[in-house]
């Protein structure tokens, strides 16, 4: 049943992609949104982090690689590859960016230069206090340490007993993290 | 991006594309335009003098069938996966087969050649090895990039292998040279090295384009 299903849908995909091949818009209009649903079942599955984002880079991609598909194949697996190409992209940006915060972390180890020390406004502070709140307990430590009181990554290290390497990849997670709680709520006003 | 303005730029992007060439037809062409260039190096360079006491020897028409086959097997590969979601198991199969036998082929060649003297390098070996990678690289990476690879670090170095692995069929016409010394460093090793040193570079520069 469940086959058949994938089947017939599978067929749907095909004979739109097939017609936008040949400049169709409408089909190719119905297509985008088909694709669009289809994706955000697919990428949940696989991702937790910045999946709007990887579903517009999986959609662009798609568009650009639209005569690469070959109508009388699946074309399920074709997406796949895709989808598997965009994700391991976006886990290489993810590192590449992670190494960028850590830059930032070990340069910014002064407290007075910190972002958080030189907030004046009162509502963006009670905002990060919450998002702080919303941390799991080990990773709002070391924020907590590293920005607000003021210690170093080695010394952070040392009292909570945690390699450097670790401290910094809590850090890089917590804000990852702060960055979302924030981005959603900014959605969410 | 919104993506109800994602999809309008999309649509308003779309023009009619033309399917890709089926990958046969593509081989096709690619054997076509690698065989005018080997003729265009034997012409060049000069087919080896000793040709014809050579091909007395069945190990030199084997080594020449295998480096036939080898290189196109990759090159078929190499296109395949730069479609999404396709991949050959026959033409990975035959290439690994093919890999193997010039492996052992080599091993005969050098058990059996007993002429280690090597009085000049003849380091034209390595720079005809050289150029012809680059030519038929060139030319198998541009019907590559029409395509889409999703695994673009295998698809390059596919590539590259069948690129060396052309360019060792070009020295087998042209080179008349046998000592096992000069066969190891000017033949072998570039067709090795060739792929090792050029991947980087290949995957820097796709990196900057894309």
């Amino acid at each position: 049943m469940e086959d058949s299903q994938e089947n017939t849908e599978q067929d749907k995909f095909a004979i739109l992609l097939g017609k936008a091949q040949s400049g169709d818009s409408d089909s190719y209009s119905v297509f985008l949104d088909l694709l669009y649903q289809k994706l955000k079942v697919i990428v949940s599955k696989k991702t937790q982090n910045n999946k709007e984002d990887l579903i517009q880079e999986i959609m662009i991609s798609v568009h650009h690689a639209r005569h690469t598909y070959d109508s009388s194949r699946p074309f399920l697996p074709w997406l796949y590859s895709i989808v598997n190409f965009r994700l391991s992209d976006q886990k290489r940006a993810y590192w590449r960016n992670g190494r960028k915060i850590l830059h930032f972390i070990e340069n910014t180890e002064d407290p007075k230069h910190t972002a958080v020390n030189n907030l004046k406004n009162e509502d963006l502070t009670n905002d990060l206090s919450g998002a702080l709140s919303k941390l799991p307990e080990k990773q709002k430590t070391i924020v907590t340490m590293l920005k607000l009181q003021g210690y170093s990554i080695k010394e952070i290290s040392e009292k909570l007993s945690m390699s450097t390497t670790a401290v910094k990849v809590s850090a890089s997670r917590a804000y990852n993290t702060l960055r979302s709680i924030l981005t959603e709520e900014k959605k969410q006003l | 991006m919104n993506i109800e303005t994602l999809k309008k730029n999309l649509i308003e992007d779309l023009k009619p594309v033309s399917p890709l060439a089926n990958t046969n037809k593509q081989l096709y062409r690619y054997l076509i335009l690698c065989c005018s260039i080997i003729i265009f190096f034997s012409y060049s360079v000069g087919v080896r003098e000793d040709l014809t006491s050579a091909s007395d020897n069945i190990l030199y028409y084997l080594e020449l069938a295998v480096l036939f086959v080898l290189p196109f097997s990759i090159a078929y590969n190499a296109l395949v996966l730069a479609i999404p979601g396709r991949s050959s198991v026959i033409s990975n199969f035959l290439s690994l087969i093919m890999l193997l036998s010039w492996t052992f082929i080599i091993f005969s060649n050098l058990g059996n050649n007993t002429n280690s003297n090597l009085i000049e390098p003849h380091y034209d070996c390595m720079i005809i090895v050289m150029i012809a990678t680059v030519l038929f690289s060139l030319v198998l990476a541009s019907m590559i990039s029409k395509s889409y690879p999703t695994k673009y670090t295998y698809t390059y170095l596919l590539t590259l292998l069948s690129s060396s692995s052309l360019g060792a069929l070009t020295l087998h016409i042209v080179c008349p040279i046998t000592s096992f010394i000069h066969l190891f460093y000017m033949h072998y090793l570039p067709v090795l090295l060739v792929p090792v040193i050029a991947l980087p570079i290949v995957l820097y520069l796709i990196r900057k384009i894309y």
